[in-house]
């Protein structure tokens, strides 16, 4: 297993590596101001250049990109293949863990099958690492810190010192970095990391657990402000432009961006005094405010009236005012949004709900005129960035460098990336044909995400009460993921980001916990772990006979099953034969029941085993009418039965050699049946059709109820057997060949037909054991 | 995309079904048809450039319609199905009643 595992892992990487170098990276407006600020990295610039829009991690990184592997596209390429890589390593390492405990053959195999069909090949995931900006950056270390945060709820300070400090250390490393990437990517950090902190505290309620982690995330938020106010002091000793009034003109716009059923009109300018005294909504005291603004006599300096939208209907006004022109005041806009809060909650919560839709690609999230930056909510195709920057690889163009540059320094070098991107065309229509259904993906993992976050924390909250430690770890991993990505795209959503290209970043998270989520049902080990003990009180045991028209064989059957097995009973279920059967059958003297019409030989085995419920029978043997089967080998099958306590014994012809001829056919499927057997229930069944089996009184129970026995009891009924917890062996008997009389499985059609029905069987059997049901819901 | 919602009803379908074969109010070779029909509109609903393609195999002008057709020979095929069905329970019935019918008077007697 082993070495086909390393083959298949070698498949994988050569074709990931194919299809990751034919594409191009595709360089934005963005990029070339990024790319400028090599220049100053490298020496040849003074730090006074640093325009304080960007922060100095991408930079740095696209610096060592430059220095190993080459100041180009390919250079570039195989930087970001190493980022690649490691995303997919922790997406490994994150489904590894929860397959291992829970092991469920089947899920586990759609699990991975997704992982490599959705993560490994995700044109959309691919596309933003093909993309000379920072989300290739943020989507590795939001993985990496989904991962460790995962690790870090169990880990507790008095246990474990050192690795709880070097995890808490790493913690405030990456979120610097992070910080100094692009500052709303903290969230990667940050929130993966409360949601660990808020678990662990839960989970674990001592004294001690509460205050290490409260002081690990304090330890993190100050060690990013301190690195912060190191560097802003170091841009300002070097006379860079002031970095804290750019940051806090950003967050204050943006929180007051994201409420946005307030639509912002005018300002001091544009207003005079008569005109403000005619305003209905303000109160008199907000106008005088203004007036003495105006007026230039006033503690503010500026203010912003907005209209409170209800639709198209204004049924309010409210206003901002602002202490300093230059830079909107973070404080103020806080308030602000508290407020609005009080007055108008339902408007606030429709703005928050409609710009998170607007940045997960469900809404549209400009007017038609591109001047209003807000949700429109419908559902039609829009500007994106997921198709215009994410998968802009994958189309044929020239790629050009902007001359976009943010302050003082020119851009020249990007030559290099100005190139015709012509990318292999099957390559290409591969990418962008299954880029429809990632983008659609994209959407409904986004949307589940939030319900699914709220609804498992609720219930983790139940599991811990009952110490139900089992799945406990899947629970905080989906929690851990769906959380992050829920909050980050929220986070958006406030500040009035409304870009689907920063909901990206938390795209794999969103998609691993969506993939988890198959585990949640998950059946717990150790089935039927008490294993009744069968007494052996003088057994009764029933042979059950179904017979069509069998009148040829049915009286050597039964003489031989009277002269081998004298001491059980025998019960012929006459499938309304049209021969002299149920004569034959009188004669000899044995219980016969006869069906009022045909109901085929599922049916009439159920019948006899109903029959024997009734009757309380311990064990059944199915038997043939057609002479096939031999009495004697009886005693084999209730000796199996009775040492290991097995539910169901099968006679099988072909545990031992022997000269019984198939044919070739019916070779060929019993081959098929046993593999399909023990590729997904592990047990090997060499002979799955065979009709000659001993039944227990669990096994007599379940086959006499309504719909429990299907149309064609074969390979489909063991496996749905072993999937409820039935243990199943196998004796080696002999048999004899049919003498007289037609075969059930005769002609061409017919079996076809039945090999088709058996595989469907058995493929709804699996999906249904899957795990979607609750305990004891069969 | 503009077929996501039609993936979505599909595989709301898909499960239903399965759901009811687990409740016991469907049979696993009833739903054979059902299953099978979905998961076809599902791979069309994937990739609707087949659809075209087919479409043109077939002398459509206008793709959707052929999709209406399929629906219509699967929901035909369906129908007549059950049709047959309900004939063959119908004479199953009447034989129960009339066997039960002698059967009743049978045993009345032997009380007797």
């Amino acid at each position: 297993m082993k070495k086909s595992k390393v083959i298949a892992l070698i498949i994988v990487i050569a074709v990931l590596v194919l299809i990751y170098f034919s594409f191009l990276p595709i360089v934005t407006p963005d990029s070339s101001t990024y790319y400028e600020y090599l220049d100053i990295l490298k020496g040849k610039l003074g730090l006074d250049s640093w325009n304080v829009t960007r922060g100095p991690a991408m930079p740095l990184i696209l610096y060592i990109f430059a220095s190993i592997f080459g100041d180009n596209a390919n250079g570039f390429l195989i930087g970001t293949f190493i980022f690649y890589l490691v995303l997919l390593f922790f997406a490994y390492k994150i489904i590894k863990e929860n397959t291992k405990i829970y092991d469920n053959k089947i899920t586990n195999f759609i699990i991975w099958f997704l992982y490599i069909l959705v993560i490994v090949f995700n044109p959309l995931i691919i596309g933003y690492y093909h993309t000379m900006l920072t989300e290739f950056v943020a989507t590795t270390v939001s993985l990496i810190s989904c991962y460790l945060s995962y690790k870090f709820i169990k880990k507790q300070y008095k246990n474990e010192k050192i690795s709880f400090l070097i995890y808490t250390f790493v913690f405030s490393l990456l979120a610097a970095f992070m910080w100094f990437l692009k500052q709303p990517y903290i969230t990667t950090i940050i929130f993966p990391l409360l949601i660990s902190v808020i678990l662990s505290i839960i989970r674990f309620k001592n004294l001690s657990n509460v205050l290490s982690k409260s002081l690990s995330f304090l330890f993190v938020m100050l060690f990013v402000l301190l690195s912060t106010s190191i560097w802003n002091k170091i841009l300002i000793s070097n006379d860079a432009d002031s970095p804290n009034n750019k940051t806090q003109y950003f967050l204050s716009e943006g929180l007051v961006n994201g409420v946005t059923n307030y639509r912002r009109i005018d300002t001091v300018e544009s207003h005079n005094i008569d005109c403000v005294r005619a305003y209905d909504y303000l109160t008199e005291k907000e106008k005088q405010e203004i007036i003495k603004i105006i007026n230039n006599n006033s503690k503010y300096k500026d203010y912003k009236i907005f209209n409170v939208l209800n639709g198209e209907k204004i049924i309010d006004r409210k206003i901002l005012f602002q202490r300093d022109t230059s830079v909107a005041n973070t404080k103020e806009a806080i308030n602000f949004i508290f407020n609005s809060l009080q007055e108008h909650p339902l408007l606030l919560a429709d703005s928050y709900f409609s710009n998170y839709f607007a940045t997960i690609d469900v809404y549209q999230s400009y007017s038609s005129d591109y001047k209003y930056y807000y949700p429109i909510k419908s559902f039609e195709e829009f500007y994106s960035e997921n198709k215009t920057i994410g998968l802009a690889s994958f189309y044929e163009r020239p790629i050009y460098w902007w001359a976009w540059s943010d302050g003082k320094i020119e851009v020249e070098n990007m030559k290099q990336y100005e190139v015709m991107n012509t990318p292999n065309e099957t390559l290409s229509d591969l990418m962008l044909s299954s880029s429809e259904l990632s983008l659609s993906i994209f959407k409904i993992v986004f949307l589940i995400a939030p319900l699914m976050f709220i609804y498992l924390f609720i219930k983790y909250l139940s599991i811990v009460k009952k110490k139900d430690n089992y799945f406990m770890p899947l629970y905080e991993i989906i929690i851990i993921l769906f959380g992050f990505s829920f909050m980050h795209i929220l986070l958006h959503a406030v500040t009035g980001a409304l870009i689907d290209r920063y909901a990206s970043v938390a795209y794999p998270a969103a998609l691993i916990g969506s993939f988890l989520l198959l585990k949640l049902k998950s059946k717990k080990k150790n089935k039927f772990i008490e294993k009744e003990k069968n007494e052996i009180k003088g057994s009764k045991v029933l042979f059950v006979i179904p017979a069509y028209n069998e009148e040829l064989n049915i009286g050597k059957v039964i003489d031989e099953i009277n002269r081998d097995v004298p001491n059980a009973d025998i019960v012929v279920i006459n499938d309304y034969s049209k021969d002299n059967t149920i004569d034959i059958v009188e004669e000899k003297g044995v219980y016969c029941i006869t069906m009022p019409f045909n109901v085929k030989y599922a049916k009439a085995v159920q019948t006899g085993i109903k029959y024997a419920e009734q009757n309380s029978y311990d064990y059944v043997i199915q038997f043939d009418a057609d002479g096939q089967h031999i009495a004697k080998e009886t005693d084999k099958l209730i000796k199996k039965m009775k040492e290991e306590n097995c539910d169901i014994v099968i006679g099988s012809r072909f545990l031992k050699k022997n000269d019984y001829k198939h044919s070739f056919f019916r070779k060929i499927g019993t081959k098929v049946f046993s593999i399909i057997i023990y590729l997904f229930c592990r047990e090997k069944i060499t002979d799955p059709t065979s009709g000659f089996q001993c039944l227990n009184r669990k096994v007599i129970e379940c086959y006499a109820q309504m719909g429990k026995y299907p149309e064609f009891p074969d390979a489909n009924l063991i496996i749905e057997m072993i999937l409820d917890g039935y243990s199943i062996c196998e004796v080696p008997v002999v048999m004899r060949e049919r003498k007289f009389g037609e075969s059930m499985h005769g002609g061409i059609i017919k079996p076809i037909k039945y090999m088709i029905k058996i595989l469907y069987s058995i493929v709804i059997i699996f999906v249904m054991n899957m795990g979607f049901e609750k305990e004891g819901e069969k | 995309m503009k077929n996501i919602y039609f993936i979505i009803g599909v595989i709301f379908i898909i499960v239903y079904v399965i759901k009811t074969i687990k409740k016991n109010n469907f049979s696993v070779e009833e739903s054979f048809f059902w299953i099978s029909g979905s998961l076809v509109a599902l791979i069309l609903a994937v990739f609707p450039k087949i659809f075209d393609k087919i479409a043109v195999l077939f002398g459509i002008d206008y793709p959707p319609s052929l999709f209406f057709l399929l629906c219509i020979i699967f929901l035909m095929f369906i129908n007549f199905r059950n049709s047959q069905k309900i004939v063959v329970q119908q004479q199953k019935i009447i034989e129960l009643a009339q066997k039960f019918a002698i059967l009743e008077r049978k045993v009345k007697n032997g009380k007797k």
